[in-house]
């Protein structure tokens, strides 16, 4: 499978590996190891101005460094009944393949874990040429839940459990309890987390914002409590700032527990871009 | 409401299948589903007018439906208030004995003064009363049947004066006899053709009905559910006049048995409920016809007879008829008409009219069900 994205998987802190930074990744960029010195261009940080280059060559030089390396790359990816409304997961399965190929070109072991209220599969992380295949199968026949909730708590408890450090992607509609990861992610506080997760909440076009209805009654059942509800559409404008608010409080609550997220809508055109903006953002942070 | 049912009430069983029908609508209604709902949305909830249309109308066109099936029905009850007309027939002698003169030194039969006494009695009544004429002497003549017009009337008297000759008067003459009980009769049976239709008796039945008259008086009499049921006597009256013997049956038919006995006619008439007068010049009337014409303890009077000495004058047959016009003065009387009116067809409508409402409802772009 080809992936359809192309990352730049960039983490915010160094990596808690014996190997990180050892290891010598393909791609210059933002880690601790120094690669050479080049010119300066306009929009490099000032802080990487090599002053004493540019004392002796009397032109603005910048350093740069090693991408930091050997992280171990962990695709979080919920698999519940509601990720399965619209395309929901053939984007996750093309967001999990696109990351899985851009952490396994850069030799660093990757990982899957899929959940719904609990942990149904789990393959560790690892850099063997089959793991890209096996990252596939698995995400190509994910299993069934039996119970329709959502719970991510059990599936970073685990994480926590059998890893000691690693960069979690999280891809997932978040139609869950947040409040519950609070005790989980006290780690994200410290200054160098073990754990680094980031969050991709994927939504279907209607989940993220309804147009083109003038009015009419419609009834929503919820795909995982059953719960049903009928909605006057003539107040579309109330339904969308709704949605709005979810998001938004989804995004607060993440961000509470140190998990860095962008929303992606299935119909968007820039995912790629969005996730990448996603990943230097958190880095630029760092700096 | 006056008269109130229900044309096929067990159809109202099918109202027990409403909510059923109900349940199976929510459990069938269409819905979308979604990953997730937020307590928030209860917000933008409909109201209960937009959420509930559907099922109201829904209940609404299936109660109209069920109960044009159960057809209930009332009764419209139309009072109408009139006076009565009454059906009277006058029976007059006019055998040979009539003929006679009323006085030496007057050219006018008795027979004429009859007709003055019928024809006086004629103009008191009110122009709704239905008179007939009957003339008889050995036999009985229909000489008018009941009718309004009175002139019809007088003129079909001219026709038996003694001085116009007609041929009728000429033919009635030459019988000797006093044939009463054929003249009563006849009457009786024109008062049976002339019943609406529905109790209206066939000339087979009125045959039959006199076979059972000719025998001894005592006879139990077959009496037609028809006339039973058409409620017949009320208001009509037989009204007699002779100067005959009034007898059950003429000695001369009394072994051939071919004429009704008046003592049955007379018990027929009890039991229908007709009024019979007897005006009796002379005052001839048998012990049985005086003692059938006697009201039995606890039944009113069949009728009366009225006992005229022979010496009559006009004066006295006026006076007579006038007493039996106050006998049979005409009764104001009240009509209550119940008629079914069955909402079948107004409930269908209304269904269909529910049926149709709901569809446009369903078409609007605020209503429509997404």
């Amino acid at each position: 499978m080809k992936p359809p994205y192309r990352f730049d998987i960039l983490l915010k802190h160094p990596p808690r590996n014996d190997m990180a930074g050892d290891w010598a990744g393909l791609d210059r960029g933002t880690g601790y190891e120094f690669w050479g010195l080049r010119k300066y261009l306009p929009g490099d940080s000032w802080s990487r101005i090599d002053w004493k280059a540019c004392a002796r060559s009397g032109e603005l030089h910048v350093r740069e460094f090693l991408k930091d390396s050997a992280y171990n790359l962990l695709l979080i990816c919920d698999v519940s009944r509601s990720m399965h409304f619209g395309n929901k997961f053939g984007m996750t399965k093309d967001l999990a393949v696109s990351l899985a190929h851009a952490a396994l070109r850069s030799n660093n072991p990757c990982g899957l874990l899929l959940f719904a209220d609990k942990v149904l599969t789990w393959i560790p992380p690892s850099a063997a040429p089959r793991q890209f295949h096996r990252i596939v199968n698995a995400l190509q026949q994910p299993p069934a839940a039996k119970n329709q909730q959502t719970r991510l708590a059990p599936a970073l408890e685990f994480v926590m459990k059998r890893l000691s450090s690693c960069f979690g992607v999280i891809i997932s509609d978040f139609h869950t309890d947040l409040g519950s990861l609070k005790s989980l992610m006290d780690a994200a506080d410290s200054r160098f987390p073990a754990h680094e997760m980031v969050a991709l909440h994927v939504l279907e076009d209607s989940e993220y914002r309804l147009t083109d209805i003038e009015g009419g009654l419609l009834t929503l059942k919820d795909m995982e409590s059953g719960r049903q509800m009928a909605l006057d559409l003539s107040r579309l404008q109330e339904f969308n700032t709704l949605l709005r608010r979810d998001r938004e409080r989804t995004v607060r609550a993440l961000a509470g527990v140190g998990i860095d997220s962008a929303v992606l809508p299935v119909s968007a055109s820039d995912i790629q871009a969005r996730v990448n903006t996603l990943f230097a953002r958190r880095l630029a942070t760092r700096i | 409401m006056p008269g109130f049912e229900l044309q096929y009430p067990l159809a109202l069983l099918l109202l027990l299948l409403a909510p059923l029908f109900l349940v199976l609508r929510r459990r069938t209604r269409r819905k979308l589903p979604f990953p997730s709902i937020m307590p928030e949305m209860a917000s933008l909830r409909p109201g209960f007018w937009k959420r509930n249309y559907n099922g109201i109308l829904f209940s609404l066109v299936y109660a109209c439906l069920v109960l044009s099936l159960v057809n209930p029905g009332y009764s419209k009850e139309t009072v109408e208030e009139f006076i009565e007309s009454k059906w009277l027939f006058l029976a007059l002698d006019l055998s040979g004995s009539m003929k006679r003169p009323v006085s030496r030194f007057s050219d006018q039969t008795l027979g004429d003064l009859a007709l003055d006494g019928i024809s006086s009695f004629i103009d008191m009544r009110r122009s709704d009363d239905y008179i007939g004429l009957v003339a008889f002497s050995s036999y009985a003549k229909l000489l008018a049947p009941l009718t309004f017009d009175k002139d019809l009337l007088k003129s079909k008297l001219d026709l038996v004066r003694s001085k116009n000759h007609s041929r009728i008067y000429r033919e009635l003459g030459a019988g000797g006899g006093t044939n009463a009980s054929e003249a009563v009769w006849l009457s009786l049976s024109a008062f049976f053709s002339m019943l609406p239709e529905e109790n209206r008796l066939s000339v087979e039945q009125i045959a039959g009905m006199r076979e059972f008259l000719l025998g001894e008086p005592g006879a139990l009499l077959d009496i037609p559910q028809k006339i039973r049921n058409a409620a017949l006597g009320t208001g009509m009256a037989v009204i007699l006049f002779t100067d005959g013997r009034i007898e059950p049956t003429q000695r001369a038919h009394v072994r051939s048995g071919g004429l009704p006995n008046l003592v049955n006619i007379i018990t027929l008439m009890k039991a229908v409920g007709v009024r019979f007068y007897i005006i009796s010049v002379g005052g001839e009337v048998d012990e049985a016809v005086e003692k059938a014409m006697q009201p039995v303890t606890g039944e009113p009077a069949v009728g009366r007879i009225f006992v005229t000495s022979r010496g009559l004058d006009r004066e006295q047959i006026e006076e007579v008829y006038r007493e039996i016009d106050i006998l049979e003065s005409n009764r104001n009387l009240t009509r209550i008409t119940l008629q079914p009116r069955w909402t079948r067809q107004i409930l269908a409508l209304l269904g269909f009219g529910l049926m149709v409402l709901h569809l446009l409802l369903r078409s609007l772009p605020q209503l429509r069900k997404l």
